[in-house]
């Protein structure tokens, strides 16, 4: 996408030192003041509000605040402004529809809006849950691209690369994020879809040179694939970021930007911190000259990342609304869930983030993750990426008052074990992973629950 | 100003972040000869344990939280030189950072604000910091614990090697590491010979107060 490339570059060293203690105080009254000015309310009923005005409204706070606030930067203690006539001349000349990957593979992303019947990108994979490395790594990411819903496969993190643990800036991260690009790669055509474009966080990739290193035509990530550059919580880049970006945009490679507004944190309550995201996504996409912002909004209550709190699905609605009614810039929802592989609460938390980011003019994914490590390494399943796909597809084109209504029963099942999630099971106990086969055990209580949300009113065709 | 009142424009200033209000009562304090022990137990300890409460419900956030940290620190400052003997002195002493590679500070920010609060002495060194650099600042400031804080799974050996460092110095039991953010856990902290570890900022305080205590 035509970002502001030279201008970010240039502007990143530019003007006064701003230190990061006063840059972070300023933020939350500001957002207090403008959440008061704009009329922002949270309401727990509505986790999928149903204001048009409302989402407008949060459009605009967070489009002032950008122009006001601006990204800081790490490295220089600088800050990137942009004025609102560039914001425009970068979400103007945004173009779609845009075509990923090759053959039968391929994937259209097109600009959708609350309700919209048209069809979202189901981005699948697992970035932040630890896998073990080589063979069962790309078993994960087989069951990942078998299912017919995924359109774009995202990674997971091998634990160990060549037994080794990965030390950012180490041989083996560079050595690892290459290694862990091949196993997508060697996944995607052992499940009969080489043409399934790539959208990658490497696990192995804490710094950047290990991410501008998968950048190869070969084996890597090739042009029309995605990489991953985030924003710092909140409103902060460093050159490490940024470098990932520039390697990224001038290879040809689109750059998908996470960002990860926090509720409770600098940025207040779900309010402040849906102004705060929103102003982040328009800083982020220009700056990364993104093709999609993944908005990953964090809550304060959940250790490791859940995006399925009330208030962050309210968040997370909110956003997609807000950009999809006044832009054609597209929105992907991080979809990381609570509770682990094998429980009932997981595939609830899946389904409630896909009804909430479809219903919301979002595309769903990447997903379905959820931070883990140590001891903790494959807990996760493609059984929650077909929840993830599979709702998407049959919530498309549904209202937001019958999605509301929806999430808030799903809630209902699964919202009292948050932070306290039920154990779950590591993917080799739920499946004959040799065959790659699903056990009768998972698959049963998937169905158990796809039978619920089906009664409930969720149009599912197969 | 009554004894009565200036205790509570104490609590009030903690309370709602302020620190010309906290510092002017701490000073008042001290004309109108209010023992520094009590003005600490009476006035900011039960306006901090809201804090800490208010903060674990979330109807206060990070950045209110800080300013009642700060606004505690400032008071403290005045009332310090005015202690008899160690009557109220720091609880003790807590290095924290998040470790090598790992920018992610956000979850380090909140535990050195509640443990402020707490009344902990915190030194903040940053994000993103060399092992070596743990071991070595916990030796140049004597402190008692150190804070191993990171989000990202890279993060985990960086915690072991640290750990492995004081081993190496001969000094590792001259000191208690913690571990905590997001990949960490029990297990792990147990696998690497962590003192500690803690899942929510609350924990990490509660593991300083067995630790040190």
């Amino acid at each position: 996408m035509p970002g502001l490339h030279f201008e970010m570059i240039e502007r990143v060293d530019q003007g006064p030192r701003v230190r990061e203690e006063e840059f972070d105080k300023t933020i939350f009254p500001r957002l207090k003041e403008l959440a008061e000015k704009y009329d922002i309310t949270y309401d727990a009923a509505h986790p999928i509000p149903e204001d048009d005005d409302m989402a407008d409204r949060l459009f605009a706070a967070g489009l002032e605040y950008a122009v006001e606030k601006g990204l800081w930067v790490l490295d220089t203690q600088k800050v990137v402004k942009f004025t609102e006539a560039e914001i425009w001349r970068f979400l103007d000349n945004y173009h779609t529809p845009l075509t990923f990957g090759y053959g039968k593979d391929q994937v259209t992303l097109q600009p959708r809006r609350p309700g919209s019947d048209v069809r979202p990108l189901v981005i699948g994979g697992a970035a932040g849950s630890s896998m073990t490395e080589g063979e069962i790594y790309v078993k994960h990411m087989m069951n990942f691209a078998l299912e017919p819903t995924n359109d774009m496969i995202a990674n997971g993190n091998p634990a160990l690369i060549e037994g080794r643990e990965i030390r950012p800036f180490s041989p083996n991260e560079v050595h690892g994020a290459i290694q862990e690009v091949g196993w997508i790669r060697e996944a995607i055509r052992r499940s009969g879809r080489p043409g399934m474009p790539l959208f990658v966080a490497p696990g192995c990739a804490a710094s950047a040179p290990p991410a501008v290193a998968i950048i190869n035509e070969e084996r890597g990530l090739r042009k029309g694939d995605f990489m991953y550059a985030a924003l710092l919580t909140e409103l902060k880049s460093d050159y490490d970021r940024l470098i990932r970006a520039v390697a990224a945009v001038e290879n040809g490679v689109h750059v998908a930007t996470l960002l990860a507004p926090m509720i409770g944190g600098w940025a207040g309550g779900p309010e402040g911190a849906a102004i705060c995201g929103t102003a982040e996504v328009l800083l982020g996409a220009i700056c990364h000259s993104s093709t999609i912002v993944v908005n990953h909004p964090v809550h304060m209550s959940l250790k490791n990342g859940a995006t399925t709190h009330r208030q962050t699905l309210w968040m997370e609605s909110v956003m997609g609304q807000a950009f999809s009614r006044n832009t054609r810039f597209p929105i992907g929802q991080n979809v990381f869930l609570d509770a682990r592989a094998g429980t009932y609460e997981v595939l609830w938390e899946a389904a409630a983030n896909a009804i909430v980011a479809v219903s919301s003019g979002q595309h769903t994914g990447p997903g379905p993750s959820g931070i883990t490590g140590g001891d903790d390494v494959d807990m996760i399943s493609g059984i929650e990426m077909r929840m993830l796909g599979e709702t998407s597809r049959a919530v498309t084109g549904m209202s937001r008052k019958q999605a509301n209504e929806l999430t808030v029963k799903c809630l209902e099942k699964y919202e009292r074990t948050l932070s306290n999630p039920p154990k779950g099971k590591r993917l080799q106990e739920l499946y004959d992973i040799d065959k790659l086969k699903v056990k009768d055990e998972w698959l049963g209580m998937f169905e158990e629950v796809k039978a619920d949300l089906k009664s409930w009113g969720v149009p599912y065709r197969y | 100003m009554s004894e009565k009142e200036i205790l509570q424009e104490l609590y009030d200033g903690v309370l709602k972040g302020d620190k010309e209000k906290t510092v002017s009562a701490a000073k008042q304090s001290l004309d109108a000869s209010i023992a520094p022990l009590e003005a600490i137990d009476e006035g900011m300890s039960p306006a901090i344990k809201e804090v800490g409460d208010r903060f674990g419900r979330m109807e206060m956030f990070l950045p209110e939280m800080v300013a009642s940290a700060e606004a505690m620190e400032a008071a403290l400052d005045i009332l310090e030189p005015h202690f008899e003997g160690d009557e109220a002195g720091k609880k003790g002493k807590i290095l924290i950072g998040t470790v090598q590679g790992d920018i992610h500070d956000i979850g380090k920010n909140i535990v050195i604000a509640l443990l402020k609060v707490n009344g902990y002495e915190v030194i903040d060194i940053g994000r993103d910091i060399a092992s070596t650099d743990f071991v070595d600042k916990a030796v140049d400031l004597g402190v008692d614990v150190i804070g191993l804080s990171g989000l990202l799974t890279t993060s985990l050996p960086m915690m072991r090697d640290i750990i492995q460092m004081f081993e190496d110095d001969g000094i590792r039991d001259q000191y208690k590491v913690i571990i905590g953010g997001g990949p960490t856990s029990q297990e792990y902290a147990d696998e690497i010979g962590a003192d500690g570890y803690g899942e929510t900022a609350h924990s990490a305080v509660e593991l300083c107060g067995q630790l040190i205590g």
